[in-house]
């Protein structure tokens, strides 16, 4: 199994990560360019309604909530050197588990009750989704890059089963599970349009910050991933962690699923794959998987995918384009990080 | 004829010098050896020769003209064979395909052609075996015969004889003397001087990675024992290399307590081969057991299973009469092991981290270092200040990352946090690898603090002298079981090195 | 003999031309992957490699109305994406789990962002000459008949990947340097051979291999295109290589396997049997991971797999 950061240089900087962002940028204004669209009207209608629009800005701020907490959770993982990929699978499993707990126990229980129950029905289904993949890669060696790939297609399809018979909302057409009235949803941040996800996201990240600087967990992960060796050698309970990270980063991306439904769409759809494993992905290496650093890429990001989404209506650009975005500034940050590498050394 | 001629080669690693201006010319057909002490720059030497290494200055003419070896392809392409003291070979891979590698370059050869030619050079080698399963002798060989079938003008050999036995090595010079009657000239490298006497032609000695000396052994008159002497005064600078009758620390050894027991242990290494094999041996509280044998017979995997990082297959593990066979890393550390590893880096170290974490790492989670899930970052960083004055850990900043630090320094670092904790058992694998002398020095002082203070000591080192001067018994590893045990009494390094070699104390059949 | 008005013959024998055919990105992709790795390249961008020959082999199959230009754009398309991955990979020597991923993430918006700029998200299918070959007489065999004798000569000449991907390896001196490049870069840098240079070459096998599967599948197989078609099974290609130990054979049989879980789907739907696509769609990705758990003890990684070489390093 292999499991080495090789990211974390002595001295990382936001330069690196600032310096692929505005790569990747200028990349897709080429590629804007070669495919008969004027960049900078992209550009400006992203800005502008990610960020400078106060219904867009409202959209962003509450698509970063789901992205903070999966991207801390992923932390976890990714600095003790385990690959979870399989964050979309576990989104949707999570999704899914709450909008049917959640679902049934409308009007049985109050309304803070009910989100709760609803939140941690939603985590730990995710947890549960990322044991298989967890005892696999911990006991056995197995490579958990493939096993949570396939996991992620298994969540996929079963998800669409589920949805579209068992636990399909009685009465209605549409596969979708029983709807949560919006008086009983997520509550928003007093005088915004926000729902309090974004604070629990936020709470994430602190979480994970905390454990990563002040704990005995944190520490040994940070180990981990540093040296695999060396953890064993210093008797560190390897198993365990590995086991561990897996269930937390599962856990978050099944709570960051319930959030959606507690909070934005009221139940879980067969059209919901919102796709946030890849982003988590470049946010946390954006991030040099350093968790505060997360909140203002999370934030650009989230800009970029909202604002994203309204110029691609607006200016007839492909939607796609956000995650050749996203695709390009990993690549970028890679060439960064080589860059770095060489200036320390030299 | 000078075939090569090397003038004022000078290199360096980091801050260690390995050669100062070393001139040296190499005649055709002859075999010249290179003779020298551990760390006096032979392996330098050949690097530079066979374009694995960039010297910082000097030149190397090849027939009078300059030439630059940037890679070990430009070597090769000049007529410059190698045989590597570390294998270069491809272990999953069968002999002959091995040897077809090491000739890729020119095209691909059948296995009629090959073993033909193998036939003519005169070694005799398994084609269909997999190289990762014969002995390591035989591998030996087949490094050999991989330089061999490209008909080098210049054959390069790093310690060749260091790990084939008796007949092998008898074999294997008259081999060497043959090729050079052919017109090959061949450099050895080696520290053996039984072996350079017996077949060079011409001698240079290099120590402290600078010329000490040279002797044509063809044109000298005196004989073998003068020559000997001579030599010797060349290589160690006139100090006596053999082992002091009077160790500077001798701590009571106390037999009645068994601090350390392992009964018919048997361990395989990565590949799955056979490491140990129903090994038994008992260390007792106060001894210092060294632990000699050729690298690769099994030193690693006796460490492994006593620092809990590899699984024994049979056998037992006792520690103080506690079975912990397969008890795992943190129990063994719980009981009282310590054991410090030889990759120091690639295992005694945590890169990115800092000193005060490496330090306290074996013990993070109990307190006063943790409670519970917290960490007392202000309990590690005093307790690494502490251990920092105490064995001199340079520079002395326990927030520094520790990859920063030196190698002598970080091997400071390791042998500290084991003794931090009065290990009853403590194994040492090479704790004076690649250290200038004072420092090691210090490091085996400290062992024998320890071993003062009741711990039973296990000394793994490469370093014969070494284990003479400061081990009570030495037990010699030979694929995988213990084929010897000395008393102090009885040390010798003759018996010894034949353990080490053959496994058996029988002169070869002449 | 009849199950539902459907003779049990002919649905075996639509059930194997179907899994043959549906196994043949599998198996493609997965020989490529086995070079490479056997290299020592961890290649994670197997997919968007994958998916890019899709689209692009769709592409000029669409303007052209050829199959050879769409199998060249397709090989062309991974051969690029592969020669990146090297270059960031091999000579920048950056971790390669990153890169794979990025050339995945890329490729995976890349082409999907322009299929719809191009042809606006429509479902347009290309125009190209597909039809079998009838090899007579042969072609009669129950079962395997239409199975092995009745598919289009692509088919053919992508399942000969195999044993020339084999011979390669095993029986020239380029194979064993690759070998040696994953195992013991140091054996092939102390032959005088260059092992960034063997790496490029295995890592251009590995991207062209994914590129011709990627544009099958599309080109030849499906006919058209819909973002992310891929679904995966670039991965499952990568795990084939891995648990078919790197050898061809090995890979085929898995692939054969796989293919067939894919086409029971179809199979069981003819025979009116009622299951659920879904759970039939799952089987492939339970399988792999069935299979990683049964070989688990006997795949060894190439020992340098995913290491950058450095000469000299200790």
């Amino acid at each position: 199994m292999i499991s080495r950061i090789t990211l974390q240089t002595q001295r990382s900087t936001a330069t690196s990560s600032v310096l692929a962002v505005i790569g990747a940028c200028l990349a897709g204004a080429i590629l804007l360019l070669l495919t008969g669209h004027n960049p900078w009207t992209a550009y400006r209608l992203i800005v502008e309604r990610g960020l400078l629009d106060w219904d867009g800005l409202s959209e962003s701020l509450k698509k970063m909530a789901p992205l903070l907490i999966i991207t801390a959770g992923l932390l976890t993982c990714l600095r003790a050197g385990i690959w979870n990929i399989g964050i979309d699978g576990q989104v949707v499993i999570g999704a899914i588990a709450c909008g049917v707990v959640a679902g049934e126990l409308v009007g049985d229980l109050p309304r803070a009750l009910l989100l709760i129950t609803g939140a941690v029905v939603g985590g730990l289904a995710g947890s549960l989704w990322a044991l298989g993949p967890a005892v696999l890669t911990a006991r056995f060696g197995l490579n958990e890059i493939i096993t949570t790939i396939m996991m992620n297609y298994l969540a996929f399809n079963l998800v669409s089963w589920l949805v579209k018979g068992p636990v399909k909302a009685p009465d209605i057409v549409t596969a979708q599970t029983k709807q949560i009235p919006v008086q009983d949803r997520l509550p928003d941040l007093p005088y915004t349009d926000i729902h309090i996800g974004l604070i629990v996201g936020v709470i994430a990240i602190i979480v994970v910050w905390l454990l990563f600087r002040e704990t005995v967990p944190g520490t040994m992960l940070d180990v981990l991933g540093r040296n695999r060796r060396a953890a064993k050698h210093a008797g560190l309970p390897v198993t365990r962690l590995i086991i561990g990270a897996f269930l937390v980063s599962g856990g978050a991306a099944g709570l960051a699923g319930a959030i959606d439904v507690l909070g934005v769409f009221g139940l879980f759809k067969a059209s919901y794959q919102p796709g946030y494993g890849f982003v988590a992905f470049a946010l946390a290496y954006l991030a040099r998987l350093r968790s505060i650093a997360v909140i203002p890429f999370a934030a650009f990001l989230s800009v970029l995918v909202i604002g994203g989404d309204a110029m691609s209506r607006r200016a007839d650009v492909p939607s796609d384009f956000v995650p050749v975005l996203e695709g390009l500034m990993l690549l970028f940050f890679a060439l960064a990080v080589w860059f770095e590498g060489r200036r320390s050394a030299a | 004829m000078t075939v090569v001629a090397l003038s004022d080669i000078a290199k360096s690693f980091g801050e260690v010098q390995a050669l100062h201006g070393v001139s040296l010319t190499l005649q055709r057909g002859e075999v010249h050896a290179l003779l020298g002490e551990n760390g006096a720059g032979k392996s330098t030497l050949l690097g530079i020769l066979s374009g694995l290494v960039q010297p910082d200055a000097g030149t190397i003419a090849l027939d009078g003209a300059p030439v630059r070896f940037e890679t070990p392809a430009d070597a090769l392409g000049a007529g410059i064979g190698t045989v590597y003291q570390h294998f270069t070979l491809v272990p999953p891979m069968t002999v002959i395909e091995n040897l077809r590698l090491g000739l890729s370059r020119s095209g691909w050869m059948g296995s009629r052609e090959l073993a033909k030619r193998l036939a003519t050079i005169g070694i005799d080698l398994p084609f269909a075996a997999r190289v990762e399963e014969i002995p390591v002798g035989q591998r030996q060989l087949v490094e050999i015969a991989k330089a061999l079938l490209r008909r080098p003008r210049v054959l390069l050999l790093d310690e060749p004889t260091s790990v084939l036995a008796g007949p092998e090595i008898a074999h294997l010079l008259e081999l060497i003397r043959s090729i050079a009657d052919h017109g090959t000239t061949i450099v050895l490298v080696t520290h053996k001087l039984d072996e350079a006497l017996a077949i060079a032609d011409r001698v240079t000695v290099l120590r402290r990675g600078r010329i000490s000396g040279e002797i044509n052994l063809r044109a000298a008159t005196e004989r073998r024992p003068s020559l000997t002497n001579r030599l010797i005064a060349m290589m160690f600078g006139g100090r006596e290399p053999v082992a002091e009758s009077v160790p500077h620390y001798a701590a009571p050894v106390d037999e009645a307590r068994v601090v350390a027991r392992l009964r018919e242990v048997s361990a395989r290494d990565n590949r799955g081969a056979p490491a140990l094999r129903d090994l038994s041996l008992e260390l007792c509280a106060g001894e210092v057991l060294g632990i000699a044998g050729v690298e690769g017979n099994g030193q690693q995997e006796l460490a492994e299973i006593l620092s809990g990082e590899r699984h024994i297959d049979h056998g037992l593990l006792e520690i103080n009469g506690r079975p912990l066979t397969n008890a795992g890393a943190r129990v063994l550390i719980d009981a009282g092991v310590g054991v410090t590893t030889d990759e120091r880096i690639a295992v005694g170290c945590v890169p990115g981290t800092s000193l005060a974490i490496n330090l306290v790492l074996k013990r993070i989670a109990s307190p006063p270092f943790a409670e519970g899930i917290r960490l007392h970052k202000f309990e590690i960083r005093q307790f690494a200040q502490n251990l920092i004055t105490r064995f001199d850990i340079r520079p002395g900043n326990p927030d520094q990352p520790i990859l920063e630090l030196s190698g002598g320094n970080i091997q400071r670092a390791l042998l500290a946090r084991e003794l931090a904790f009065r290990p009853d058992l403590l194994v040492c694998n090479q704790p004076t690898a690649g250290l200038d002398l004072l420092t090691a020095e210090q490091m085996l002082a400290r062992i024998h603090e320890a071993a003062g203070e009741g711990a039973a000591v296990m000394l793994i080192s490469s370093d014969l002298d070494e284990l003479l001067r400061h081990s009570d018994r030495i037990a010699v590893l030979y694929r995988g079981e213990i084929a010897g045990i000395l008393t102090r009494a009885e040390f010798d390094p003759d018996r010894i090195a034949r353990l080490m070699v053959t496994g058996t104390e029988q002169e070869p059949a002449a | 003999m009849t199950i539902n008005g459907v003779s049990v013959v002919d649905f075996a024998a639509v059930l194997l031309a179907t899994g043959l055919l549906r196994a043949v990105p599998l198996v493609v992709a997965g020989i490529g992957e086995a070079v490479a790795e056997r290299a020592g390249l961890l290649n994670l961008g197997i997919e968007g490699m994958m998916l890019s020959g899709c689209f692009f082999g769709f592409w000029a199959a669409y303007e052209t109305d050829s199959l050879l230009i769409g199998m060249l754009a397709a090989v062309g398309a991974g051969l690029v994406l592969a020669l990146l991955f090297g270059w960031l990979a091999i000579t920048l020597k950056i971790d390669q789990i990153l890169i794979g991923l990025a050339i995945t993430i890329a490729g995976s918006g890349l082409t999907g962002y322009l299929f719809r700029d191009q042809f606006g998200g429509r479902n347009v299918a290309v125009d190209v000459n597909t039809s079998k070959i009838h090899v007579p007489w042969l072609k009669e065999i129950p079962v395997i008949g239409p199975a092995l004798f009745e598919q289009q000569p692509l088919f053919y000449v992508s399942w000969a990947l195999v044993p020339i991907v084999a011979w390669v390896l095993f029986r020239t001196r380029f194979g064993l340097q690759v070998r040696g490049a994953g195992e013991a870069p140091v054996a092939v840098d102390a032959a005088g051979v260059s092992v960034e240079r063997v790496r490029y070459a295995a890592i251009a096998i590995g991207g062209a291999l994914a590129g011709f599967a990627g544009g099958f599948l599309c080109v030849a197989d499906v006919g058209i295109f819909t973002t992310n078609m891929t679904v995966g099974q670039g991965f499952i290609a990568l795990a084939l290589a891995m648990v078919g130990n790197w050898s061809p054979w090995r890979i085929a049989v898995g692939a054969i396997v796989f293919g067939l879980l894919r086409s029971m789907g179809d199979g069981l739907q003819i025979l009116g049997v009622n299951v659920r696509p879904e759970f039939l769609a799952m089987l492939p990705y339970l399988g792999v991971i069935l299979a990683m758990v049964l070989l688990a003890g006997r795949t060894r990684l190439p020992a340098a797999l995913a290491t950058p070489y450095r000469r000299g390093a200790r």
